[in-house]
């Protein structure tokens, strides 16, 4: 008996192939959560610094019906984690082009799921019936485990803009290729998009060349926009371009949802019967207090700790292989650096601002505390916090090697890290500069003219 | 074979010239799953044979028809009739390095996506990729022409190709035969014929291919779903079933059903036929040998056949490991 069954029409099929691509960007499993009334789709990547979810609602199916096992239904829930690849394969983008596969083209497809704990029978079965009477039928296996879902404080958040998403999408096609970090900043009237990469060396070799692009918005552009003046917010635009890219193929008005650096910032949209909603964490201008980060201990979430921290590292390109390249290639290959250069970075010492000001033209050995997410530690409780859904197998998930890499860092001294610095190469790599971007960019103009 | 003293110097025994490598490469290109393939050059055509582990063949016969000129100078046989067949001359050549040659003048697009036909290129994707194509070099006359030659035992299989004025030769060094047995088909004992689109058999493959599964079964049966393939990988399994036989299946021949597996991706290596071939036969006979006939319709008129045949997984009735046993009933269980 199904817990759960459902029948998508070939267009909607269509738009949760769509999702699931956007969501592929962010992880490889994707989590399911159904309820009495909808369906969340979400995924979380792996440093946790980015979290994508889709909720269809009842609209959004043909047919939908939840059955949950026990007497209440209407309050039960039903998770499980599947592998996008195996959902992409089988939600492949022909629905959307009827005129390309006519002969192929699917007239409906419904979806159940059984779940018969300790059986061996539980399948996410996907049947899908073409035109001629072929029928496709999926049986995918699947893994119970409850999603994390990251949370966002609506009331904190002030600054608040909205904007169309295709316009939106021009904008992200003027961000340089192989650049990784935007930023957000609001004077005068006018909003700058800068999106940017450090200059990394090794040596005298220039491994990456600093890239700079500033797109100035006037605020009428934007629907709605009450944004704090001079106020500096970082987000990967990797992420970025993820959510744009989905965005644009619905007209829509997207909608972004921050109160300060390195505290997330939320992305929301919908379109009909799908709401589509990301977290993104931000780093950028600091304005805690600097405490020691050996204070960190002292959390009550300690596993929320390692998502911050990795925020930056993701998009730390630590990786001596990488050089200018092209958008993908930077992409993949920052991926992959992720997890290495997480480990191998030393505990990062507290910072001192004023290096900042002069790290472009003088690059130091040691400079990683730039990495360092900035230490507001005051306002950590605001943070991406994970909600497990009550549920305590959450530790089965990311969070259980979140918890180990988190201990490791804590116990990494500089001594140990050193050690670190001659065994691996990415370690003694001066470490990419940080520089607000109004500085950087006269510093530029400097560079040249010698 | 007599002709082995004067192989250096003697006139060509075959001589062929087409004017479209094109065709060639198209044909052999269903086949490259070996290294090396089994030539066999008679008065009719030419036949390349190649086979995986005993348990996979693929032949494609290049048909006389298919070149301007085909000259074959078969050694003079002795009025002995039941010997000819085995004197023919008969070689192996390295197939990739064939079919390189035969692309050399950029006889198709490179082979890269062969499975996955991407989503990005909605505009080619109309067109089924080397297929009849109004922007190909052939119909905009510019293919050039293409020479086989072979000498005899020991020579070279030399092939010279013309494009707009250069002229490329490439002799591939020929080796001993090998003459493995063809795997036996029971034409008389045929249990399944099944004419179709290659098209659907294309599509079906290529979706199952996406759990990434080891073992393809087939299911033939007289009543609905009348065919089914299923495959279970580690992300699942999955099945498609061609449930209204009448408008999907030109031929439909099943006395009663009948069930084999096939090591999937041998299957699969036959799926740049499927693609290429405008319809397919699907027969089984009583031992579970799958034969695939694809019929390819070939630019500028005319017809080739590209033959596949497959030896079934054996099947272990009782003493199968239990795992894959429970899967197969798994299925029947779902099913009903």
């Amino acid at each position: 008996m199904p817990v759960l069954a459902f029948t998508l029409s070939p267009e909607s099929l269509g738009k949760l192939h769509d999702a699931l691509v956007c969501l592929g960007k962010f992880s490889e499993a994707v989590c399911i959560e159904a309820v009495h009334d909808k369906l969340t789709l979400t995924a979380l990547n792996s440093s946790k610094s980015a979290y994508a979810s889709f909720t269809l609602i009842e609209k959004f199916f043909a047919k939908y019906q939840f059955k949950g096992t026990g007497a209440n239904p209407s309050r039960e829930k039903f998770n499980c984690k599947i592998y996008n690849k195996a959902l992409l394969s089988v939600f492949k983008g022909r629905a959307t082009d009827p005129m390309r596969e006519k002969d192929t083209a699917i007239e409906r497809c419904d979806v159940t799921v059984e779940d018969g704990e300790g059986t061996g029978k539980s399948r996410f079965i996907i049947k899908i019936a073409c035109r001629h009477g072929v029928l496709k039928t999926y049986r995918l296996t699947f893994e119970s485990v409850s999603p994390m879902h990251a949370l966002f404080v609506k009331e904190s958040a002030g600054n608040v803009w909205s904007i169309s998403s295709r316009t939106l999408r021009e904008f992200v096609e003027h961000f340089g290729p192989g650049t990784e970090q935007l930023d957000i900043y609001f004077e005068d009237g006018r909003v700058s998009l800068t999106s940017y990469t450090e200059k990394i060396m090794s040596g005298n070799e220039v491994l990456k060349q600093p890239l700079h692009t500033t797109i100035a918005v006037d605020t009428l552009e934007f629907g709605e926009f009450h944004v704090e003046e001079k106020l500096h917010i970082v987000i990967s635009v990797k992420d970025f371009k993820s959510i744009v890219s989905h965005a644009s193929t619905i007209n829509t008005t997207v909608k972004a949802l921050y109160s300060h650096p390195s505290n997330p910032m939320q992305l929301t949209y919908s379109d009909e019967g799908l709401l589509s909603e990301f977290i993104l964490m931000t780093t950028g201008e600091g304005r805690g207090a600097s405490a020691a980060p050996n204070s960190r201990a002292n959390s009550k979430r300690p596993a929320s700790r390692p998502a911050l921290e990795a925020t930056p590292s993701s998009k730390k390109p630590s990786n001596p292989e990488m050089r200018p390249p092209s958008t993908s290639a930077a992409l993949s290959l920052n991926r992959d650096a992720a997890p290495r250069s997480k480990v191998s970075r030393p505990s990062p010492p507290p910072p001192q601002p004023s290096i900042q000001t002069d790290a472009l033209f003088f690059p130091e050995a040691d400079d990683d505390r730039r990495w360092d997410p900035v230490n507001s530690d005051e306002e950590e409780d605001e943070m991406l916090l994970w909600d497990a859904g009550g549920n305590s197998v959450v530790a089965t998930m990311n969070s259980g090697k979140g918890l180990q890499s988190a201990e490791t860092q804590s116990q990494s001294i500089n001594g140990l890290s050193r050690i670190n610095a001659q065994t691996n190469p990415d370690a003694s790599l001066p470490q990419t500069q940080r520089l607000a971007p109004t500085q950087r960019l006269s510093g530029i103009r400097g560079m040249f003219d010698d | 074979m007599s002709t082995h003293d004067d192989s250096d110097h003697g006139p060509p025994i075959f001589k062929a010239v087409s004017s479209s490598a094109r065709q060639l490469f198209q044909l052999l290109n269903c086949i490259r799953f070996a290294p090396k393939c089994q030539v066999q050059i008679s008065n009719e055509g030419l036949r390349f044979a190649a086979e995986e582990s005993r348990v996979m063949q693929g032949i494609v016969f290049l048909d006389k028809a298919l070149f301007t000129t085909f000259n074959c100078a078969l050694p003079e046989v002795a009025d002995d009739e039941a010997d000819s067949v085995a004197d023919l001359p008969n070689f192996q050549v390295s197939l990739s390095a064939l079919l390189e040659t035969l692309q050399i003048f950029g006889a198709t697009e490179a082979p890269s996506a062969r499975f996955s036909r991407s989503d990005a290129d909605g505009y080619i994707s109309n067109v089924r990729r080397d297929r009849p194509n109004a922007f190909s070099n052939q119909a905009l006359g510019m293919a050039g022409i293409c020479r086989l030659s072979y000498t005899g035992l020991g020579s070279p299989f030399g092939i010279i190709l013309e494009e707009a004025g250069v002229i490329t030769t490439c002799n591939l060094n020929t080796y001993e035969p090998d003459n493995p047995e063809e795997i036996p088909f029971q034409r008389d004992e045929m249990q399944v014929k099944i004419i179709m689109q290659a098209r659907w058999l294309f599509d079906a493959i290529s979706e199952l291919s996406s759990t990434s599964p080891n073992r393809l079964d087939i299911t033939a049966s007289p009543t609905v779903p009348y065919l089914s393939l299923a495959a279970t990988g580690h992300l699942g399994s999955a099945s498609m079933e061609f449930g209204k036989g009448r408008e999907l299946l030109e031929t439909f021949s099943v006395a009663e059903k009948w069930t084999q597996s096939y090591k999937f991706e041998m299957i699969k290596a036959a799926s740049e036929a499927m693609r290429l071939a405008s319809k397919v036969s699907v027969r089984g006979d009583e031992q579970g040998v799958l034969s695939l006939q694809f019929m390819v319709e070939v630019e500028g008129g005319g017809v080739s056949f590209v033959d596949f045949r497959f030896v079934p997984y054996l099947r272990e009735d009782d003493e199968d490991d239990g795992s894959e046993e429970n899967i197969g009933s798994d299925y029947g269980n779902i099913e009903d």
